[in-house]
């Protein structure tokens, strides 16, 4: 009698666990699983930052303007959130040939254009062709090594290059693998950013310069069911303070770039979720050493203290306290760094490894850096390329560190498009400037430091990095270009034409009401696939 | 009367060809060279050689100037950064920039020209303090704060109205006005406190005249004084300030409509600074300076359709 109480104890129990785990792991899946439901209809209003330029990705320059193509233009290549490029428009990654110098690459079937014009290799071939031919087309340098292009059959691209050119992939995952309908380009000609056609989620339906940008939810879109917005409106407000008071006020769903003294304000907000994003881009010190007669016009050293010794250019940087810049002059929002390839990049840790980067100042190394100069209190005039609050706080802390280590900094406030004629005039000695940054390591370094660069400010020549950083274009396999790279940023590390400080962490708003909007390291907003939750 | 009219429209030909030449070498002196500002990040020679190709910047500056007057005669102003049409987009912004202009003058001459009446009627009492006082905070307030202000009470806090944005009077009224409510009250209030100001200097000087005086005597009622006689005469002062206001008013139109996302004629300017749109730039200051010239144009004929001595002497006496 004992025993079979016992046994059903044991049973009940049993029972009990039984069910209290089932519950529990039922509840738990429910946490996971409660994912938002997401309604069809709505329209997404996005307060933008600047205004985009020309809505052609012939003539696309800005930053925000890629945010618009996104869900408008596709590419050939996109990225996934962990920065790899991923096949969009085309099928697979390109096939490259054992010269290195053929892509084949296969191409989606099915899809059609925003005109329902079918998409296939016709129409890459004569957007490629269009953006390496048409005058004044900012795409055709970024894909030049391209000598032609054959479309064998529907699904195939083949493009022919002069020169092996391993980035080549990172900008057919930009706007220059944004295709175009060919109907629309026939019809349309120069004006085609009136009326850009592409493969997107969304069209654009107008325009208001200086105003807004409505999109509306394409009717050909290949994965239609992914889309639930009806439409999207871009808003054009230039002013931060207007932007994230319209936030508040739930005139605008999503915020781009929260400035940094409004954070605080949206994190308590509860109706908002404040996003992060540490991005590709940094900002830097150039120091000009050679930039004499101007950008790409011969390189010999300008003779200034900085220029003249490198101990001096290592002294004005194991001066700089990265961790207090970042805390005095941007509150402590943005990530210091000491490199041009940011952590979010999977770049970063191979191309980095064994380098230092010093967070901190070390003064008493910088002072004994300073007398081993022979320079006694040399003087640095530092250009800011801007003229704001901020900038001249940036200017002002920099100023301090130097002093502190017998470098006398003259700050020069500098409105920003006067300053890039200084910088490529060569009339500066040290420029304050950033950069957005670039998916492929190349973009971030070969045009600031490689001799034959257009951003080579610095003046900087040495034809062992440019040796590297050529192998690098032309290198195929990802093992080769992080040797490469990281003898080129040991090369960088040691002579300093740049000072790396930081790598901004942009913040973004989004309405609590509004799921989907995801953020990558590039900076972009892409909605295309939000909606509203039920 | 033709002569005359001939001799001013002349007159302002000459004015506005002068002012064209003094905007394209106003525009060409800012610093930094536009084919790099609007270039892109990558500072590639080429593109920035195709960018002075476009919009013609390699050219000698008398070859540009002849080029785009000759075009913006023809109504052509040529297109801007965007690939837009800058004549389209200005016609666009006017009326917006217009609205909020008038609206504010009507709210100022409503506040101010009634605040001021009251204020001199009743001298020295607590509703002439109060009427000052609002004068005082009126002016002294700049407008970008009591806009962030108005904002955040509400349209963040109490939800009442729109933050920013503007929605034309054709596509919703109501909406309209939900949206120029706050920017209205922003920039009339500066001109509301002016006016309150001129219009109780001039009514206390008025109420003190001899006129006014015997109107009394005469056993006219209160109301019929102040309103007939006194109100009427101290007009004349409060009208002239509002034409010179009207400049103020456009100026502050810029940062109004910047704060409260307003896409006026004032935020294009300001754009076109910024980006360094050389075209944009060039027509929205020569359309300023035109507007400006016939406005003064139409000013000289009704002058001389008031008072003819001016048709003969080119000045009144």
């Amino acid at each position: 009698m004992r025993g079979s109480f016992r046994r059903f104890a044991l049973l009940a129990l049993g029972l009990v666990l039984a069910g209290a785990l089932t519950a529990a792991v039922a509840a738990a899946r429910g946490t996971k699983t409660a994912a938002p439901q997401i309604k069809n209809g709505g329209t997404l209003t996005i307060g933008l930052a600047e205004e985009p330029d020309a809505l052609d990705p012939t003539l696309a320059r800005t930053f925000v303007g890629r945010m618009v193509f996104l869900a408008t233009c596709e590419k050939l290549y996109d990225l996934d959130s962990h920065l790899n490029i991923v096949p969009q428009l085309a099928a697979a990654l390109p096939q490259v040939s054992k010269d290195k110098l053929t892509y084949t690459i296969k191409l989606r079937s099915g899809l059609k254009f925003n005109d329902g014009t079918a998409f296939d290799a016709a129409a890459v071939k004569s957007t490629l062709e269009r953006y390496l031919t048409f005058k004044g087309s900012v795409r055709a340098s970024e894909i030049s090594p391209i000598k032609s292009v054959d479309a064998p059959n529907a699904t195939t691209v083949i493009l022919h290059l002069s020169a092996p050119y391993s980035p080549l992939t990172a900008q057919l995952a930009d706007r220059a693998g944004m295709i175009l309908s060919p109907k629309a380009i026939a019809s349309e000609g120069s004006s085609f950013a009136t009326n850009p056609i592409c493969v997107g989620a969304f069209t654009v339906k107008d325009r208001v310069a200086g105003d807004h940008i409505t999109l509306v939810k394409s009717p050909y879109y290949y994965d239609k069911a992914k889309v639930h917005l009806a439409s999207i409106v871009f808003k054009i407000m230039t002013d931060p303070s207007s932007r994230t008071q319209a936030m508040r006020a739930g005139d605008i769903q999503v915020e781009d770039r929260i400035q940094s003294t409004d954070v605080p304000t949206l994190q308590k907000d509860n109706t908002v979720s404040v996003l992060k994003a540490v991005t590709i881009g940094y900002q830097g010190l150039t120091l000009n050493i050679g930039n004499k007669k101007g950008v790409g016009k011969g390189y010999a050293n300008v003779g200034t203290p900085l220029a003249k010794s490198q101990y001096l250019r290592t002294a004005f940087d194991v001066a700089l306290d990265r961790t207090t810049i970042n805390k005095v002059v941007f509150g402590g929002l943005n990530l210091p760094d000491c490199y041009p390839i940011a952590p979010v990049s999977p770049w970063y840790k191979p191309t980095t490894a064994g380098l230092q980067c010093n967070l901190h100042a070390n003064d008493a190394l910088a002072k004994s850096l300073v007398k081993a100069s022979g320079f006694d209190n040399p003087t640095v005039h530092l250009m800011l390329g801007g003229t704001d609050p901020v900038n001249a706080r940036l200017g002002q802390v920099i100023q301090s560190m130097e002093k502190a280590v017998g470098i006398n900094v003259t700050v020069q406030p500098t409105e920003f498009t006067t300053s890039l004629n200084s910088a490529t005039a060569g009339s500066f000695d040290a420029y304050a400037v950033g950069w957005s940054g670039r998916v492929d390591p190349d973009g971030n370094i070969f045009g600031f430091v490689a001799t034959p660069g257009t951003l080579n400010y610095a003046g900087y020549s040495n034809s062992k990095l440019d040796y590297i950083l050529n192998g690098a274009r032309k290198s195929v396999t990802t093992k080769a270009r992080d040797t490469l790279y990281r003898a080129a940023m040991q090369i960088i590390h040691r002579d300093r034409p740049l000072i790396y400080l930081y790598h901004p962490i942009y913040y973004y708003a989004v309405s609590k009401k509004v799921t989907g909007v995801q953020i990558f390291g590039d900076g972009l907003i892409r909605a295309q696939f939000a909606g509203y939750t039920q | 009367m033709g002569g005359f009219l001939l001799r001013k429209a002349g007159a302002a030909l000459i004015v506005v060809v002068c002012s064209s030449m003094i905007v394209f070498a106003g525009v060409r002196a800012l610093p930094g060279d536009p084919a790099i500002a609007l270039s892109g990040e990558n500072n590639d020679p080429a593109v920035i050689a195709a960018v002075r190709q476009k919009y013609g910047l390699d050219k000698p500056l008398p070859e540009q100037y002849v080029k785009w007057i000759w075009h913006a005669v023809q109504g052509d102003l040529g297109v801007d950064s965007r690939d837009l049409s800058v004549a389209h987009t200005i016609v666009t912004r006017i009326p917006i920039t217009l609205e909020l202009a008038g609206l504010s003058v009507l709210l100022g001459i409503l506040i101010g020209i009634t605040s001021g009446v009251i204020a001199a009627v009743r001298r020295g009492k607590p509703s002439d303090h109060a009427a000052t006082t609002f004068a005082l905070v009126g002016l002294s307030l700049p407008h970008f704060w009591l806009g962030l202000m108005m904002i955040i009470l509400f349209a963040v806090d109490l939800g009442w109205l729109p933050s920013s944005g503007y929605v034309s009077f054709g596509s919703s009224p109501v909406q309209n006005l939900e949206h120029m409510v706050m920017p209205v009250v922003v920039l009339g209030t500066g001109l509301s406190a002016v006016l309150m100001r001129q219009m109780r200097s001039s009514m206390l000087s008025s109420l003190g005249a001899d006129y006014v005086r015997t109107a009394r005597a005469k056993g006219l009622s209160e109301v019929s004084v102040i309103g007939k006689h006194a109100l009427r005469n101290s007009l004349i002062t409060v009208t002239t300030v509002i034409g010179l206001q009207l400049g103020a008013l456009i100026s502050g139109a810029v940062i109004t409509e910047q704060i409260f996302v307003i896409p006026g004629f004032g935020r294009l300017t300001l754009e076109a600074i910024q980006q360094r749109d050389y075209t944009l730039l060039q027509g929205v200051v020569l359309v300023t300076a035109t507007g400006y010239v016939v406005v003064n144009l139409l000013v000289d004929v009704a002058y001389s359709l008031l008072n003819p001595r001016i048709r003969v002497t080119g000045s009144a006496p």
